[in-house]
């Protein structure tokens, strides 16, 4: 097939016959006459992101990780939105209203009506029974665990679906709000064109072309609800893993759009690009295995926290915007209202070597940290072993990648600290049930702290939101308090991109970047 | 070599001994090649899973999503056959590869000869333009300063050639990205257009990735050339041919640059296997989703049924190149036809 076009070139080789050698030093540099322009032509408006992260699979219950999050939210809709603005709060989606009944025990949505799936279909109540059914059942799924306290949907009428739950769970509306809430066409369910070609969805842009871990083409749904979404007449997902390739591709104009690195901003100010670049809820953390016999001890803990430097190392690797915290909640007005933690673990060497020695560790101790390949990770990590070398902790660095390290720090802890970070869903409830809850799988040993696992457990069950807010605030200020894990501190995030060609650029708190309410600026008619 | 050598090219055309043996001789010496490599594939698909086995990492892991159960895991890990012996794991995929299926991505569930098929024309076409240039303009450099070996221009070329071969393709392709495309915008940095698409933006593309690529194998290349181009000239019978009153055009195309070829085509042959890792940095650098793209994410996230398929279709890939190299020296010298 498309191999006989590749190997066209490699005719030229009958030169070998004719053995005429001197001719051809000409032939290369005639051919720069016109610039490198778009792939896609034909007068229509096309907005090009080049994405960090590559995507493998486009049936929303089989994809993993985050990272096709913001592929997936352009041709799927969830039940519940998240709004860009106003720090990741909840908006209606698909579900223009939900109610938890007063014992907590059922949820009840009211369904936007007038939406249909790309096909023409309508999505109604029966739909939604049938994806919650699908995303509990199908093999593989990763929704599966996200919707586990639904014990049955009923459908009232074409508009309206009550979830039966087996017990209160205050979180439901938030992860209605991410994969889970994703619906499908259930025609699609066992179609494999699902996940590799992305048929099925509602939302504001249809899949032309999808090609696993290389680009998405997506073309405007014209019949989408809401006027304001899919702007351009095409998307292209273009997947480029190089952080220079990203930035060359923005800045001679292949790309749009571009998810870029702070070590990138000073070549963006120099050479005149526009750029965004701002703190998110994303954080930072050695991710502890508190089941390891020396991490067991909270004295152990709380002098790691003490003995780092997080101003420091926070503003030398991610520059001033960065924000050094030791709260796995970001400072500001997220979900709770004015959130403005005291530090809790100032920088004090001293009573980081006191603590050690309490602990039975005056003459040291080693830890071994799993750290990621890429250059920022590996600064932090160099700079945090350096910190703690001072109080005599001797950090032993092995490398990994995003890939790699569940395999190495969740199911065969084959160190107890992972340096990572963690991008929190719609509700800080989220974060606590990932990383302290005792039976989750990314809790590695399960050892959490009675303070903080009752907290979560009342958080997760309470029934009314102001006691759930009241059991959740409780439980972030006990991780902190009984150290359960090291934050280090809130990164900045940098998106560059053309001004002339796209408009309303923002960098989420939570969840991926949203492309669906991005202007056309009407330049990029290529 | 032996004297006899231009002589011989020169009755190539000439039958000597029947048609018909050499044609059975020939076809015995591309059988026992096919054989030798279908033996070094089975090697590297072996050496390939143990690779991957010695390197700790779970599919199923990062394939359970962001709020796994343990419970879930181990049906994924059931579902994909990772939780089978080894050995029983590589033999079912050996025998499916024996009827012809290469399975599927364990992330996309997409057939691996898909995906590879997508990549391939990517790969193939920067591979086929690099060596193209390799063999043009490091074949015609390296003629021209063996021609000029006594003069000055020659000895700079020669320089020049060691320099460049020092230069690893990385550094090459960001200076070439700074310069034409982010300086002078004259090319695209970015991106790949498929030849049905527009030959022109396929070539256009193409242009900054192909001269990184082939950096390196054009000054290897010029050096051989140059250094078998002055063996040749000082042989006797390049003298005999001037005596015979050639014109020095004749001389150099039958002669000089016949004769050198065998060399630079042995140097080919090596160069192309760097290419193909070579391709892996380029094809990131230029973000074009080849098969070196491919096989970076796939090993990373243990796709083994992508991994296998990749590194089988590249050492075939290499198999036959030194396959028509090896049968092209009897093409080029036909003294090697009968040994």
């Amino acid at each position: 097939m498309k191999l006989s076009e590749a190997s066209r070139p490699g005719k030229a080789m009958p030169w070998l016959r004719s053995a005429s050698l001197l001719l051809p030093m000409t032939l290369v540099l005639t051919a720069c006459a016109s610039s490198g322009g778009a792939p896609s032509g034909g007068g229509e408006s096309v907005l090009r992101y080049a994405h960090d992260a590559s995507v493998t699979q486009l049936d929303p219950d089989l994809a993993s990780g985050a990272s096709s999050n913001a592929a997936l939210f352009l041709t799927f809709d969830r039940l519940i939105d998240i709004d860009a603005d106003s720090q990741g709060e909840l908006k209606p989606g698909l579900a223009t209203e939900w109610t938890f009944a007063d014992d907590g025990l059922s949820l009840e949505l009211k369904l936007r009506e007038d939406v249909t799936f790309h096909d023409g279909t309508p999505f109604d109540a029966e739909v939604v029974k049938a994806n919650i059914e699908r995303s509990q059942t199908v093999e593989g799924s990763n929704t599966a665990g996200d919707l586990e306290s639904i014990e049955s949907v009923e459908v009232v009428d074409s508009s309206t679906v009550v979830l039966r739950l087996s017990q209160p769970d205050t979180l439901l509306p938030a992860r209605l709000a991410l994969k889970a809430g994703l619906m499908i066409n259930p025609s699609a369910f066992d179609d494999p064109d699902l996940g590799l070609k992305g048929i099925g969805g509602t939302g504001p842009y249809e899949v032309e072309s999808f090609e696993p871990g290389d680009q998405i083409v997506f073309t405007q749904y014209e019949d989408y609800w809401d006027e304001e979404a899919g702007d351009f007449e095409k998307v292209e997902f273009l997947f480029m893993p190089d952080e220079q390739a990203r930035l060359a591709a923005l800045r001679s104009g292949q790309a749009d759009l571009a998810a870029l690195e702070q070590s990138q901003v000073d070549t963006l100010e120099s050479s005149d690009t526009d750029y965004l670049s701002g703190t998110t809820f994303s954080f930072r953390f050695i991710h502890l295995n508190r089941s390891d016999p020396a991490l067991e001890d909270v004295r152990v803990r709380q002098a790691i926290n003490y003995a780092i430097d997080r101003e420091t190392l926070m503003s030398t690797i991610y520059g001033e915007d960065s924000k050094a915290s030791d709260s796995i909640m970001p400072a500001g007005d997220w979900a709770y209202g004015d959130y403005s933690p005291e530090v809790l673990y100032e920088y004090d060497p001293e009573k980081a070597r006191e603590l050690l020695a309490e602990a039975g560790y005056e003459d040291g101790l080693s830890i071994e940290m799993l750290v990621f390949t890429t250059p920022d990770f590996q600064r932090l990590a160099e700079g945090i072993q350096a910190q703690l070398s001072e109080v005599g902790v001797n950090l032993e660095l092995a490398q990994t990648t995003p890939d790699q390290f569940g395999e190495m720090f969740f199911v065969q802890q084959s160190a107890p600290a992972n340096l990572n970070y963690y991008q929190p869903g719609p509700s800080p409830l989220i974060t606590l049930n990932q990383l302290f809850h005792p039976d989750a799988f990314t809790n590695p040993g399960g050892n959490t702290s009675p303070d903080v696992a009752d907290a979560i457990e009342h958080a997760n069950t309470a029934m009314d939101e102001s006691e759930a807010e009241a059991a959740t605030s409780e439980a972030i200020e006990a991780v902190r308090e009984d150290a359960e894990t090291v934050v280090i501190g809130y990164p900045t995030s940098v998106i560059g991109y053309d001004g002339e060609v796209v408009g309303d650029v923002e960098i989420p708190q939570v969840g991926p970047i949203d492309l669906r309410y991005l202007k056309n600026l009407g330049t990029n008619n290529s | 070599m032996a004297v006899r050598v231009a002589a011989e090219a020169e009755s190539r055309a000439g039958s000597r001994g029947s048609g018909a043996a050499r044609t059975r001789r020939f076809s015995r010496a591309v059988l026992k090649r096919l054989l030798s490599g279908l033996l070094t594939l089975v090697l590297v698909s072996v050496i390939t899973f143990a690779l991957l086995l010695l390197v700790p990492g779970d599919p199923a892991v990062s394939l359970a999503g962001e709020n796994p159960t343990a419970e879930q895991v181990e049906q994924i890990r059931t579902s994909l056959g990772l939780d089978k012996p080894v050995v029983v794991q590589y033999l079912t995929w050996a025998g499916s590869v024996l009827t012809g299926d290469f399975g599927t991505s364990l992330y996309s569930q997409q057939p691996v000869i898909e995906a590879i098929a997508h990549r391939l024309p990517v790969t193939l076409s920067l591979i086929a333009g690099a060596l193209v240039l390799a063999l043009v303009v490091g074949g015609g450099l390296g003629l021209w300063g063996g021609l000029k070996y006594r003069d000055k221009s020659g000895a700079i070329i020669a320089a020049a050639g060691t320099f460049a071969m020092s230069i690893p393709p990385f550094v090459l392709g960001m200076l070439l990205v700074l310069v034409f495309a982010l300086t002078y915008p004259v090319l695209p940095a970015t991106g790949y257009v498929p030849f049905s698409s527009s030959p022109t933006q396929w070539f256009l593309c193409l242009v900054l990735p192909w001269v990184a690529l082939a950096g390196s194998p054009i000054a290897a290349v010029a050096g051989q050339a140059r250094s078998a181009v002055i063996g040749v000239l000082g042989q006797d019978y390049i003298r005999t041919a001037r005596a015979k009153g050639l014109s020095r055009k004749s001389i150099i195309t039958r002669h000089v640059a016949r004769n050198s070829l065998m060399q630079v085509v042995t140097v080919l042959g090596g160069e192309i296997a760097v290419m193909i890792g070579a391709t892996v940095v380029v094809e990131q650098l230029f973000a074009l989703n080849g098969l070196g793209s491919l096989i970076v994410e796939s090993v990373f996230r243990r796709d083994f049924p992508v991994v296998q398929g990749v590194v089988l279709t590249a050492a075939a890939f290499v198999v036959v190149v030194n396959m028509v190299i090896d049968l092209s020296y009897s093409w080029l010298n036909p003294k090697v036809r009968t040994a």
